[in-house]
């Protein structure tokens, strides 16, 4: 298991038992993602500075708003299309969704100097694929992950989306009472 | 690279939805953008519609280097530049799904995602194709977790692996070449005895010792607890099952064209739209095809580049008559 340095990890159900260190709950984790059978199980609730060094805890939001984990990086042509799609998203939905972006760069330059876009929500640089590693591992991007407001993964979505699109899933999961 | 060029999702000029257009360009490709060149320098009404960036397949390719006049060019900046320069000459884009259309009256009637509707007297089909996926156990799952189709953006991940390619086209050996700047090794599997590739990106892979070779088999399984561990393949001429380990499996077989909406048209038996090669017409007057979507020997960009500027003028012949007509009523 790779070492998570500065980097704070709690699992939601479990708390602090499962903090770091354990391979055999990281596991479990892996397992979690991505299979219809075995969704709504909880996802990692992090913590982490983003790119501008402000805190982002993922913690804040749970109850309130739907979370959008979405994996890019800027060499990769897709994730650079659905950018402008992610951003009307946050822009519409933004008291329902909160989007946390995370960069798999090389280097925190690359993600710095990228300028196509002016973001609306964080973008974390998941400098030593932690992040990824939490979330099954990442061997395509874009990779969008919905977290619903109870901090269960309801969605694993792989490849670019619009924004007709990404509103059609997260309709969802929005509180019927609630939706937009 | 430190892309500044304009970007679909900032567009510069306000599209009214009431106007009836000369020509509407269904897709963001080059044959899209190229037919929107030549309908802007015609100075048609055009406007074109994309729903998520522009440069279409072109934009997940490394390296273009077969266009002439342009020695070697990143596919997605060939895809902006080719956005830069439709605009530049007046065309109107805008960043929508197309949901839906109507191409059987002289009007016809383009039914986007957003709600809206275009019409206009000519549509101009460029939606290009999909990769097409294999079909066999395993590449559903695996899908994300070691199974790709686009080595731009995954290659990246398999830093030190071992991974296999399946096809032997231009694109698998083009992808394969870029793949080879961060795999291990390279495991090309072909169905045929030789590659239908260029000459050229033979030679490459051949020289490069990163890439093993297994000709005359198909991957018939997908093998993995959690992520991708082994193909099981079968060589088509004896029959032998074997397994090959790998950490992933990139899929590149051909292509399936995005022609499911036009029902109306004619199209082969791959669901590539029927065009007369003369003028890119379709079986519907005032309906043109171009690009990776229509019946054809070459799916290359500059195929797809002559497609567009074709179907452009055509459309522009065809709307001119059609304005004449209702002008004499």
């Amino acid at each position: 298991m790779r070492k998570l340095s500065n980097f704070k990890v709690t699992l939601l159900v479990l708390v602090t038992i499962l903090f770091v260190s354990s391979p055999i709950h990281l596991m479990g984790v892996e397992k979690a993602i991505g299979k219809e059978s075995e969704k709504n199980l909880p996802a990692f609730i992090f913590s982490a500075k983003d790119i501008e060094g402000n805190k982002v805890n993922l913690a804040d939001y749970l109850g309130k708003k739907i979370i959008v984990v979405n994996f890019w990086a800027t060499w990769c042509p897709p994730c650079r299309f659905e950018i402008p799609e992610l951003i009307k998203l946050q822009k519409v939905y933004k008291d329902k969704i909160q989007i946390i972006g995370v960069s798999l760069d090389r280097s925190l330059g690359d993600v710095k100097n990228y300028r196509e876009n002016k973001f609306n929500y964080p973008i974390i640089w998941d400098r030593y694929g932690e992040i990824a590693y939490l979330y099954g591992g990442i061997s395509s991007i874009p990779t969008t992950f919905i977290i619903n407001t109870e901090g269960k993964i309801v969605e694993r979505i792989i490849g670019a989306r619009t924004f007709e699109s990404f509103e059609y899933v997260i309709k969802k999961y929005i509180p019927k009472a609630t939706n937009k | 690279m430190d892309i500044t060029i304009m970007n679909l999702s900032k567009p510069k000029e306000e599209i009214n939805y009431d106007d009836v257009f000369d020509v509407v360009i269904i897709g963001g490709g080059v044959a899209g953008f190229s037919a929107g060149i030549y309908a802007s320098r015609a100075r048609m009404n055009a406007v074109l519609v994309e729903k998520l960036g522009p440069g279409g397949q072109i934009a997940t390719t490394n390296v273009v280097e077969n266009y002439p006049g342009i020695p070697e060019i990143n596919g997605y900046e060939l895809g902006l530049k080719l956005e830069e320069q439709a605009r530049k000459h007046g065309l109107k884009v805008i960043l929508d799904e197309v949901k839906g259309v109507n191409l059987k009256e002289e009007l016809k009637t383009v039914k986007l995602a957003s709600g809206k509707e275009l019409k206009a007297y000519s549509v101009i089909i460029a939606t290009g194709a999909d990769y097409k996926k294999l079909g066999v156990p395993g590449e559903e799952k695996f899908i994300g977790r070691g199974v790709s189709f686009c080595a731009t953006c995954d290659a990246a991940f398999f830093k030190d692996k071992d991974v296999v390619i399946v096809g032997g086209g231009n694109t698998a050996l083009d992808e394969g070449l870029f793949i080879a700047n961060f795999a291990r090794s390279i495991t090309i599997i072909h169905r045929r005895d030789s590659f239908r590739a260029e000459k050229i990106l033979q030679e490459r892979v051949f020289a490069n010792p990163k890439f093993k070779f297994i000709f005359n088999s198909v991957v018939e399984e997908i093998i993995g607890n959690e992520k991708v561990e082994a193909v099981k393949i079968r060589n088509v001429q004896t029959g032998e099952i074997s397994e090959v380990k790998t950490d992933g499996v990139f899929v590149f077989i051909g292509m399936v064209p995005n022609t499911q909406m036009f029902e109306d048209l004619e199209k082969d038996e791959y669901g590539y739209i029927k065009v007369n090669l003369y003028d890119m017409s379709t079986n519907i007057p005032g309906v043109f095809a171009a690009g990776d979507c229509i019946s054809k020997f070459l799916r290359q960009a500059i195929t797809a580049a002559a497609d567009g500027a074709i179907a452009a003028v055509a459309a522009e012949k065809y709307v001119d008559k059609i304005k004449q007509k209702v002008s004499k009523k």
